[in-house]
């Protein structure tokens, strides 16, 4: 008996069925006195958001949810001839598709350059200046704390001042324009003639950019308003002023205060 | 024996982490990717002269865009000493001379930048007709001579608000306006 007793199977095999019928017999006892009729349909109502795009989400409102799909189509952008330097409306915004709750909402915007790869699949460019995909984004309608610290050339990460309330949506990109810049940068070659041969004394330029696609990348995260700071903390990682507490307005980031 | 313990330990440790784990994990998040790309075309201009001929010393030059996207055009003509081109009386309006180039234009304005004629593709510019003189000194009467002209063309620009225009002295590697 004592040598049973000491066997630390058999002490694991105790502590797993008490760990277990600790948190079990809970739940039995609750539905013991319930007849399965009475039984209370318990769901949480999730918090849920959703990415729109389009070109005007005011007169002629063509915002379409893209969640599902995934891509961004960018309807305002011509597909074979976009035009250097113009401002095309392009049109991003998120919208809070919960049936209960507000949320707070931030965007991580991830913007660069991809080339066709040899097996025709694009690849990611990193010789090229993602600064030159301009993304106008949105001052009026709506309050974007950009977080400076996590800034690069290819990232910005906004977040949504004010909670996102039920059914309410919120723009945060408005436009893109391809900086005249690209035209400037290209590279010079010795020309080659028909058959491959180099020309002597003869050089090509030709534009780095020519054939380069952009590529933008929209990620909306979407947390609870309640205890918000700390849930802030614990799925974002960064540390949220918010004033008042619950449902208040983001004053800063990681203690860096800014708009846009 | 020793070691028994240990795994014992062990799994008591994981048995608690796992039960703590949880109210952490129920903050209530969602989170949603959207990508997009679009390709842009750069590539070298393409211009094509359709009508380059001379009749009674009038020389006509026409320039079709053959390349793949838009393009402003200007056109010089070289001629040697003595020779004297001008530009003709019944050209089309839209050309004009400034400096040394004959501009090919939306208005009639000596700011070739902002208002220059958009030569789309595969359209051609009205005729520009240049009105040659032949050389009245007398060591150059009668000599053969020729006339050079140089098309050039310059991407269509656009400024943020979708005004076009061009920058004749863009510069490889150098600052352009926005």
């Amino acid at each position: 008996m004592k040598y049973i007793a000491k066997n630390p199977l058999v002490i694991l095999a105790v502590g797993l069925l008490i760990v277990l019928g600790s948190s079990v017999g809970a739940t039995r006892a609750a539905f013991q006195y319930q007849s399965e009729a009475n039984e209370v349909d318990f769901r949480t109502s999730e918090v849920k958001v959703a990415v729109l795009e389009g070109t005007d989400d005011k007169n002629n409102n063509d915002m379409k949810d893209v969640s599902k799909n995934a891509v961004l189509s960018f309807p305002g952008v011509p597909t074979d001839d976009v035009k250097i330097g113009k401002k095309y409306p392009e049109v991003v915004s998120v919208k809070n598709t919960s049936s209960k709750y507000n949320e707070y909402v931030r965007v991580i915007v991830k913007k660069y350059w991809v080339k066709e790869g040899k097996d025709g699949q694009l690849v990611k460019d990193t010789s090229l200046d993602p600064s030159l995909i301009k993304l106008a984004i949105d001052d009026k309608n709506a309050k974007w704390i950009v977080d400076k610290s996590a800034h690069t050339d290819e990232q910005e990460i906004y977040y949504l001042a004010a909670p996102l309330k039920v059914g309410e949506t919120a723009s945060l990109v408005r436009g893109v324009t391809i900086s005249n810049k690209v035209v400037t940068a290209v590279k010079t070659n010795t020309a080659k003639d028909e058959k491959g041969k180099e020309i002597l004394g003869t050089i090509e330029d030709t534009y780095i950019y020519d054939g380069g696609s952009f590529y933008v990348d929209v990620k909306v995260d979407a947390i609870q308003t309640h205890n918000a700071k700390d849930a802030i903390m614990g799925a974002w990682g960064v540390e949220a002023n918010i004033q008042p507490q619950d449902e208040g307005n983001i004053i800063s980031i990681n203690e860096v205060s800014s708009t846009n | 024996m020793k070691y028994k313990k240990y795994l014992l330990v062990a799994t008591a440790a994981i048995l608690v982490a796992t039960a703590s784990i949880k109210p952490a994990m129920a903050y209530f998040t969602d989170s949603q990717t959207a990508t997009g790309a679009r390709t842009i075309k750069l590539g070298d201009s393409k211009l094509t002269p359709p009508e380059d001929t001379v009749s009674n010393m009038i020389k006509t030059v026409k320039i079709s865009n053959t390349g793949d996207y838009e393009v402003f055009v200007r056109v010089k003509a070289i001629a040697p000493e003595g020779v004297k081109v001008e530009l003709s009386d019944d050209s089309s309006s839209k050309w004009k001379l400034v400096g040394d180039y004959y501009y090919y234009l939306s208005s009639d304005t000596e700011d070739v930048e902002n208002n220059g004629q958009v030569l789309s593709v595969d359209e051609t510019t009205e005729p520009l007709k240049l009105k040659i003189e032949e050389p009245t000194a007398e060591k150059l009467k009668g000599q053969n001579f020729n006339v050079v002209i140089v098309q050039e063309a310059t991407k269509v620009l656009y400024h943020s608000n979708g005004k076009t225009f061009a920058d004749w002295k863009l510069k490889i590697n150098g600052e352009v306006a926005e």
